[in-house]
């Protein structure tokens, strides 16, 4: 418990330290350059890999496998869902100004949510998911959880090189990182369950709710963050920041119970077969 | 660890999964349905005598001098695509003289009124026409813009942006002057480049305004 806190409490000197380099040169919402973008998103994705990687404390995964969904969430999942989002689906030639429009909340669901999710699932599902490493229900939140961080790495060095104030953009990328890794860990818990459950009804149904799950969470979110990201508008960035960071701290709090309580059963497993 | 997990084509193949996979799809399918739907869904704007149209979603933004500015603030560009709507009157000398100087003055008026306002004002086209049997005049040109000034900061700048533009000036009058300017950075006229056609084929005017 001690490490993870001593993460959490890296983070929050990490905004303080965007706030306090703000305030000292007096910066203005301007794009920054390509190495402190980098720390910008880097940092709290860092922070995050390892607090998640932690929590599988009894049967810890390969560095290099976890590194390796962290990579496929950033190189391939992110390109994929901005492919389909930006260049397919087109979606800023029809969304609505309006978050709460009929067809803003279709497109948060059915194009972001939809597009965002399944290309994470598919980069775990088809690569590590099938490796001996994923070798215990807790595995599936562990490797998702990396995917989806590598994921949010990607989408915050557009965001952030787009031009933002530091303060904001740091607690931004802190709640985007988290938020994309809970997401994911919604199907990795399903992914996680379903590996070990014999083929039929409850392993599809797992496998389905996980997604939808996931994909629920990060429509709702979408909704939330786009009142803090949109670009050149007078919006109220702090109420979007508090609204979204409460939903995914509430997202949070349920992945690590599933988290904890997935390890829990593993090693009570373990414990029973020796 | 444990083993016992052997996976293969067939754990790939297995049902359920693609099932999985298949149901994004779904969604995603239906999401497709919902953009095709709305995806060139237009606006028709009224500004007082006049009236045209958008593509849905563009707003109405802060504007100064009694000019009225729609744009499409969902483009991510610095510079968004924006409509501007103005009714100026004409200096006394503009409003004598005959038709046909008038077309010809009308011209240089709206181009030097552009090249004394702009920066880097580069003209492209102009051509004499009418709307609904007013004189009119539509100029299409280019011109730089500087994105960091912002009214609490005009002196910020930043690297210029290239601003593709068409003013569509039109006499309505009683001695006034009707101008709408669609404009957009070059790189978005790229992508859309029939907007300025469209919006300017769009104007129409009310039947108070005489000719």
């Amino acid at each position: 418990m001690l490490p993870q806190l001593v993460l959490l409490f890296g983070l929050l000197a990490y905004v303080g330290a965007a706030h306090g380099v703000q305030a000292i040169w007096s910066l203005g919402p301007e794009p920054v350059g390509t190495l402190p973008a980098l720390v910008l998103v880097l940092v709290p994705a860092a922070i995050w890999l390892v607090y998640f990687y932690l929590l599988d404390r009894y049967e810890p995964e390969p560095t290099h496998y976890v590194l390796s969904a962290f990579l496929l969430g950033a190189l391939v999942a992110a390109p994929i869902a901005s492919w389909l989002i930006h260049d397919i689906f087109t979606i800023n030639r029809w969304i609505s100004i309006s978050p709460f429009s009929l067809e803003h909340i279709a497109a948060s669901f059915l194009v972001v949510g939809a597009a965002q999710e399944l290309s994470k699932y598919i980069v775990v599902r088809y690569t590590v998911y099938l490796s001996d490493e994923f070798d215990e229900p807790a595995d599936g939140i562990v490797y998702t959880t990396a995917a989806g961080i590598g994921f949010a790495t990607a989408l915050n060095l557009k965001y952030v090189s787009s031009g933002v104030l530091l303060g904001v953009g740091a607690i931004n990328v802190t709640i985007t990182t988290l938020a994309h890794a809970c997401f994911a860990g919604a199907v990795g818990y399903a992914l996680g369950q379903a590996k070990f459950t014999p083929d039929g009804g409850p392993r599809l149904r797992r496998l389905v709710l996980g997604l939808l799950a996931a994909i629920a969470l990060n429509g709702v979110f979408f909704l939330l963050q786009d009142l803090v990201v949109r670009p050149g508008m007078d919006l109220k960035p702090w109420r979007g920041l508090l609204l979204s960071g409460l939903f995914t701290l509430a997202v949070f709090g349920a992945i690590t119970f599933l988290m904890r309580r997935s390890v829990g059963r593993g090693a009570a497993a373990q414990g029973q077969e020796g | 660890m444990t083993s016992g997990n052997k996976t293969g084509l067939l754990d790939i193949l297995r049902r359920g999964d693609l099932a999985v996979v298949g149901l994004g799809a779904l969604l995603l399918l239906v999401g497709w349905v919902v953009r095709s739907s709305h995806i060139d869904r237009t606006e028709r704007h009224r500004f007082g005598a006049a009236s045209l149209v958008t593509p849905a979603g563009w707003v109405s933004m802060p504007a100064e001098d009694g000019r009225q500015v729609l744009a499409d603030v969902l483009v991510a560009d610095t510079f968004k695509p924006r409509v501007t709507v103005s009714m100026e009157r004409l200096p006394k000398t503009m409003q004598l003289g005959g038709r046909s100087r008038k077309a010809r003055e009308l011209e240089s008026y709206v181009a030097l009124n552009l090249q004394s306002t702009l920066n880097l004002y580069h003209p492209i086209a102009s051509k004499a026409l009418t709307l609904a049997g007013r004189r009119a005049v539509r100029l299409d040109y280019a011109h730089a813009v500087n994105p960091a000034a912002r009214p609490d900061d005009p002196a910020a700048t930043d690297i210029p942006v290239a601003v593709r533009a068409t003013t569509l000036a039109v006499l309505v009058g009683g001695g006034r002057l009707l101008r709408v300017s669609v404009e957009q950075s070059v790189a978005q006229h790229d992508r859309r480049p029939g907007l300025a056609d469209r919006v300017i084929a769009s104007i129409e005017l009310s039947r108070e305004v005489k000719p």
